[in-house]
């Protein structure tokens, strides 16, 4: 996982631009500036800055990178999935029962089926491993 | 798990930084180890008792609780 990660002053630039984007929000809130808002290009370039800001942060080095570290990154990428999942799989449960139109209009919105798609991603992938791990057990 | 790092840093009069630098991790991680907040791994484990040049028996020990 180490070799995966980017060098730590990656995590710095990422920390630096998501102060930028919450000033750019606090600017936006404070002095009503909805005209510059909407010009198209400032609010493409907020969103973008927020999403590599998010990435840079995310997938950057810690100062002193080592098996702690990648522990508890892995225990949290554990405890946020499996509560993403409990809470996408609640909202579907409770959208769909009080729905009218059932799961009809769920089918089409790309936000809610990114979730799943992440989830086949994980099931398939951990379903290979154990597979590929218990292959090279050997009995006695 | 208790461990018996302290003692043994102690005895071979080693900071922690030291014994962190002939493990190959960080300062913080052998401080997690020692206080018992974090396990380390097999290889990790192995590694610090080779440093202190003791069987890993002697440096980790299993509780009741384990």
């Amino acid at each position: 996982m180490k070799r995966f990660l980017l060098p730590h002053y990656c995590k710095q630039i990422g920390q630096a631009l998501l102060v930028a984007v919450l000033l750019a929000i606090m600017a936006y809130i404070i002095f009503d500036a909805d005209a510059l808002i909407r010009t198209s290009w400032v609010m493409r370039a907020v969103y973008v800055v927020l999403h590599i800001a998010i990435v840079l942060v995310t997938i950057s080095r810690e100062k002193n990178e080592d098996e702690m570290t990648a522990h508890l990154r892995g225990e949290v990428l554990k405890e946020v999935g499996y509560t993403l999942l409990i809470l996408y799989a609640a909202y579907h449960i409770i959208a769909v029962a009080v729905s009218e139109d059932g799961i009809k209009y769920l089918l089409h919105d790309e936000e809610l089926i990114t979730p799943f798609i992440v989830w086949v991603a994980y099931y398939a992938r951990f379903e290979q491993k154990l597979k590929k791990l218990r292959k090279r057990e050997f009995t006695i | 798990m208790e461990n018996r790092i302290r003692v043994a840093r102690a005895e071979r009069r080693l900071t922690q930084q030291q014994l962190a630098d002939a493990v190959g991790v960080s300062r913080q991680t052998i401080n997690a180890i020692e206080s018992g907040k974090f396990v380390p791994s097999t290889v990790v484990a192995l590694k610090i008792a080779r440093a202190f040049e003791r069987p890993v028996e002697e440096i980790f020990l299993l509780e009741d609780t384990d």
